[in-house]
């Protein structure tokens, strides 16, 4: 070997990875599925506020929001095995955060919402505006406008407009999420959209 | 907001600060370490099929040790028998296989073709003196396992109306292909309770699905 030059082994074995450059969701969750718990953890923390988020709006229920987490979490450890790279993670979490919304709804049938507090959003960790659009409103009352205009929506259509423009999900991951199409889940949205710019043009008359 | 790969985001917090979020991450920790290693779908269907597989072969082997299943119809009726076993074996991979919309609707189709298969192979058959019902019972009988099979693979997550269907249309193969090798009556017979009575395990096991909560919402 010339002095000064690296075998090319070595070459090829270096891998120029920057340090502060973050672990793609798939390599984390290759590692998790081994049973490592710090990519875990890393997911988890990557993923939990939005979902609590997401959860807190869509079942309207502080304290189910909170059980909902973990069911979804307690969900993604047990069917790890379940996920393939095509579907996306965060469209997979969401999937599942959803399927455990719509069966604790189902199963609580008519009972009335218990205790929900739309402000509490803002203290939730990680909820900072950047997570939610609607805690960067100026206007609060615009907010808390928007937030009630949302559940007057059909249960379809409020999930379509939640992940699309509150959770910032696009339409593959939207459909992934609700085990429907693309061109279903645009449609949804689309109804969704047209439903709420009524009911908040009302709003403000009023 | 954008729409932006959010792996490429920082991680936002290192230690949850909401009691909520320290709660949830805490007990999945403790479900992780209960169970290191990840189980594959592929492993979880293979799994299942082979189970589902080895109850059909045990509950005919019976039927047969018993004088009941009468093996020589197996020349003349091949092929609804060939079509069954597509049935449970396409029937129970598509329920449990996340994704995979065009599997389940293959497997619909088989079971389609196969109720329809059934009754059309039969012609005017053979007059007996046993109630009919006899064979709906035994029918629901001889499903009891594999039915009790499939949930316990489709309750391990979410599964759909769709997918539940399926798994209760492969568990209600065995009992046809029972009825196949044991009964030699005309096509309203099989109709009413043959395919009848696979239609009935088929809606028990959604039904069933739907009413226990699954260990998982995975899709």
């Amino acid at each position: 070997m010339r002095p000064g030059l690296l075998p090319f082994r070595v070459l090829l074995r270096y891998k120029a990875i920057p340090i502060s450059e973050p672990e793609s969701d798939d390599a984390l969750m290759a590692r998790f599925c081994d049973g490592d718990e710090d990519a875990f953890v890393v997911l988890y923390d990557r993923y939990a506020p939005q979902l609590q988020v997401f959860l807190r709006r869509f079942v309207r229920d502080d304290a189910l929001a909170e059980d909902l987490l973990q069911t979804t979490f307690l969900s993604v450890v047990r069917a790890r095995g379940r996920y393939t790279p095509l579907t996306g993670l965060r469209a997979w979490m969401y999937a599942i955060a959803a399927n455990a919304a719509r069966d604790a709804l189902r199963r609580r049938g008519a009972r009335p919402e218990q205790s929900y507090d739309p402000a509490l959003l803002g203290d939730l960790a990680g909820a900072s505006p950047d997570a939610d659009p609607l805690l960067a409103a100026s206007d609060p009352n615009m907010a808390r406008a928007v937030d009630e205009a949302l559940q007057q929506l059909p249960p379809d259509q409020r999930e379509a407009v939640l992940l699309h423009k509150i959770q910032g999900l696009s339409f593959p991951e939207i459909a992934t999420a609700l085990g429907t199409t693309v061109g279903a889940a645009k449609v949804r949205a689309h109804r969704g959209y047209q439903r709420l710019k009524l009911l908040l043009a009302a709003w403000e008359n009023a | 907001m954008s729409n932006d790969d959010p792996s490429l985001a920082p991680p936002v917090a290192t230690v949850p600060s909401a009691p909520g979020l320290a709660r949830a991450r805490a007990a999945a920790l403790e479900e992780l370490r209960r169970t290191p290693r990840a189980v594959s779908w592929r492993h979880e269907a293979v799994t299942a099929l082979l189970l589902v597989l080895a109850a059909t072969t045990m509950a005919l082997g019976v039927g047969a040790w018993l004088s009941i299943v009468e093996v020589h119809r197996l020349q003349g009726r091949w092929l609804p028998l060939v079509l069954l076993v597509a049935v449970q074996v396409v029937g129970v991979i598509a329920a449990i296989a996340p994704g995979r919309r065009a599997m389940r609707w293959s497997a619909a189709a088989l079971a389609l073709a196969a109720a329809i298969a059934l009754p059309l192979g039969r012609g005017a058959g053979v007059s007996s003196a046993m109630p009919g019902f006899a064979c709906s019972t035994s029918h629901l009988a001889v499903d009891l396992v594999p039915l009790a099979l499939v949930l316990y693979f489709v309750r391990k997550f979410s599964v759909t109306t769709g997918r539940a269907l399926l798994a209760g249309v492969a568990a209600a193969a065995t009992g046809a292909m029972a009825g196949e090798l044991s009964c030699g009556r005309g096509w309203s017979h099989v109709l009413i309770h043959h395919v009848g009575a696979g239609v009935a395990v088929a809606a028990a096991c959604v039904l069933l699905a739907r009413a226990w909560a699954p260990r998982s919402y995975a899709p």
